[in-house]
């Protein structure tokens, strides 16, 4: 599928980041068709809409992360394609949480995102998992 | 009054525990090996060195199939008769494989066998009768004291919470934490503030100044900070049983003299332990190398022992000042009267003197007696007692422990909090506005460049401005902690409305054992329904109890106690359970509400 043709949803804590990324990603011609803050909210779009995939951001503050989003996702979902974001130079970091990833998910290290053609790239990869 | 030196009515039963039986017997090889090889065998050092090695090998394999076979037999216990059935059973074997031993490395001839055989047979039955139940009642005993120890820690680390956190010196430890990260983080901004500046240049043009940006933005140290702090929350305390035992020793040694002090006074060892003791340590040497006249010569030192045992007795129970001092002192007097028998001999009647080397008469007998002496003491029953009840104050070295691990958890806390903090807040910040800036240039955008900039300069220079957060009253601290959880389960709570309206900093950790309770249940448990009840406890106190639907059993024993344990035990000060039906699990807690 062409990368213009996926619905992307996107779920991040902090304001700034997710207009800057929701921004940027529009930019290369990406389909953002929701962004929100909220964990609850983006559940009840994917109900709805069904989108190609969510890139979600690791830390939401209070209460679920990015992984239990996925997984949520994924028991609704099961072809949607997940990219989780984080703020960890190392993935290694993340390791016991990583094995709770859903099968097929990308992550990626934030700082990574300001080259956003890597980000474009995990989208699309984690995408093939639908098809 | 138990005693592990009780009246000869009583019939005590003991743990079977052969864990000190080991060291024991390779104590006793040392032992041997040295009278054998000093006095006995002086020509034959090597023969005699493969002979206690092999020997001591044997014992130590025959001890750990017997222990084996016991646990099999599903026997635990015994009285005295069994254990003394037990050292026959180790000995008598034992000594056919060193009388084997001895003939076959040439150090006994076939006409000695018989004498050698029944001369170490008496030395058999001592340690059959004697050191071999012992080492199991002493084993077991220890066993008990570590556990009842664990308990106490426990119940004193629960004290020392509720006192240290509202001491003025935790407070000010609470302000030096917060005041260390503040600093730390502030000073890692700065440093990429100033770093960023070589990029704010207007001679040069937007994609050499977005990539002397880019490139600090890369290799900035706050993500290597952010990472050293979570990997401190997350430092973890070993659960193995080992480990376990060693802290607890640690801790014991520290509280030694304070429970030696009031186990010897309230049930000191009758005058017939110091006697016998000494005794059966002296033993094996009357078969070696006392003719009977110089055994009988020697007997009367046992009265003089008897007589001090019973002073020693005396003086603890009178309780005075100096009694422990001055018991000391007494005992080892006792260790030192062969010392002081063989000098008398050699003064008045020389052809009778047994000598031995001065070292071990004078120094090492003395030492060793005084030390069994006190590990006999200690290891009483009645130690067991004054340490489950409480009877005991704790050392200023035991204290100052139990404050250390006290303020550790505290640390691991603040910790996790600045770690999500930074890494949540801040370098998602930086990500994000490094994406705009490149955006900027991609564009062309000059304005939108400067204000990426601008932004980035804004976080960094006061990157802590965000941490404090305002104090909720618990009702909206519990639906802060809870809304974001919707869609993903169900939640049913129950809040005593008397409750609801408090507000203070306990309120925030409450809320913070709900988030841990709820995130493990869902992320491990796999739970999709989960209940929360706060209700009224004795006042300021609350209870907590969480009960979920999880599918995935949690393990039994946990290997190792994470973070999430360490924020239970600092909110609770201790005061939280977790029991499961199947998988299913409830968790209940109780905390003070009242502010530290």
């Amino acid at each position: 599928m062409a990368v213009s043709k996926l619905k992307v949803m996107l779920i991040e804590d902090d304001e700034f980041t997710r207009a800057t990324v929701k921004s940027a990603l529009q930019g290369q011609g990406i389909n953002i068709v929701y962004d929100s803050a909220f964990v609850k909210d983006g559940i009840e779009f994917a109900k709805q809409n069904r989108p190609d995939v969510a890139v979600l951001d690791y830390n939401l503050g209070k209460g679920p992360n990015g992984i239990d989003l996925a997984n949520q996702l994924r028991r609704m979902q099961p072809e949607i394609g997940i990219v989780l974001l984080t703020a960890f130079l190392n993935p290694a970091e993340l390791d016991t949480k990583i094995s709770q990833l859903p099968a097929g998910s990308r992550y990626l290290v934030k700082h990574s995102v300001s080259n956003i053609k890597v980000l474009v790239k995990e989208i699309t990869e984690s995408a093939k998992y639908s098809i | 009054m138990r005693s592990l030196f009780p009246s000869i009515k009583h019939k005590p039963v003991f743990y079977l525990d052969f864990s000190l039986a080991y060291i024991g017997i390779i104590f006793l090889g040392f032992s041997i090996a040295g009278t054998e090889i000093f006095q006995l065998y002086p020509e034959n050092k090597s023969e005699v060195i493969q002979i206690r090695l092999i020997h001591t090998f044997y014992l130590l394999a025959i001890v750990f199939l017997t222990q084996v076979g016991l646990k099999r037999l599903d026997k635990n216990t015994a009285g005295y008769a069994g254990l003394a059935v037990i050292g026959l059973w180790l000995a008598i074997p034992s000594l056919f494989v060193r009388v084997y031993l001895m003939q076959a490395y040439g150090l006994i001839s076939s006409a000695d066998v018989t004498s050698y055989f029944f001369e170490q047979f008496l030395i058999v039955l001592v340690q059959a009768f004697f050191w071999i139940p012992v080492v199991i009642i002493l084993g077991g005993q220890r066993s008990r004291i570590f556990e009842a120890f664990k308990a106490y820690e426990k119940r004193l680390v629960i004290t020392a919470r509720k006192s240290i956190r509202q001491s003025a010196e935790f407070i000010q430890v609470k302000k030096q934490v917060d005041k260390d990260y503040k600093e730390e983080l502030s000073m890692h901004s700065n440093l990429l503030l100033n770093s960023i500046t070589f990029g704010d240049n207007a001679q040069l043009n937007l994609k050499q100044r977005n990539e002397i940006i880019q490139r600090y933005l890369k290799t900035n140290t706050l993500r290597d900070l952010s990472r050293d702090l979570n990997q401190k929350s997350e430092t973890v305390t070993s659960n193995s049983k080992f480990d376990q035992d060693m802290h607890s020793l640690n801790l014991i040694s520290k509280q030694f003299n304070i429970l030696y002090n009031f186990v010897a006074r309230k049930e000191p060892l009758p005058a017939w332990v110091y006697t016998l003791l000494s005794f059966v340590l002296i033993f094996p040497n009357y078969i070696h190398f006392f003719t009977t006249k110089q055994i009988l010569l020697s007997l009367p030192v046992y009265l003089v022992i008897y007589i001090v045992g019973v002073q020693i007795n005396r003086t603890l129970r009178s309780g005075g000042k100096y009694a422990i001092l001055q018991t000391n002192s007494l005992t080892l007097l006792i260790g030192f009267l062969p010392f002081l028998e063989m000098q008398v001999f050699m003064a008045f009647i020389p052809n009778e003197a047994v000598q031995f080397p001065m070292a071990i008469i004078a120094f090492f007998y003395p030492l060793g007696f005084f030390v069994y002496i006190r590990f006999s003491q200690i290891i009483q029953p009645e130690a067991i007692d004054v340490i489950t009840n409480d009877d005991i104050y704790a050392s200023q070295a035991l204290s100052e422990a139990v404050s250390k691990i006290v303020k550790d958890e505290f640390k691991q806390s603040m910790s996790h909090q600045w770690a999500t903090y930074i890494h949540g807040k801040i370098l998602t910040r930086l990500a994000a506005t490094s994406l705009k800036l490149e955006q900027a240039v991609g564009n062309n955008d000059l304005e939108s460049f400067e204000a990426g900039l601008k932004n980035l300069k804004v976080i960094l220079d006061d990157p802590t401005n965000e941490f404090e957060q305002d104090q909720m009253n618990l009702k909206d601290e519990i639906a802060s902690r809870l809304d974001p959880w919707e869609g993903l389960i169900t939640l049913k709570l129950s809040v005593d409305p008397t409750l609801e309206g408090i507000t203070n900093d306990r309120v925030k950790d409450l809320g913070e054992v709900i988030e841990e309770v709820i995130s493990n249940s869902v992320r491990h448990g796999g739970s999709q329904n989960i209940s929360i009840s706060i209700t009224s406890s004795d006042h300021p106190d609350i209870q907590l109890l969480i009960q979920d639907d999880a599918i995935n059993p949690l393990p039994s024993v946990p290997a190792r106690i994470g973070l999430g344990t360490k924020i239970l035990n600092l909110v609770s000060d201790g005061r939280w359970s977790i029991s499961h039906v199947d998988a299913k699990t409830t968790v209940k807690l109780t905390m003070s509400l009242l502010d530290r």
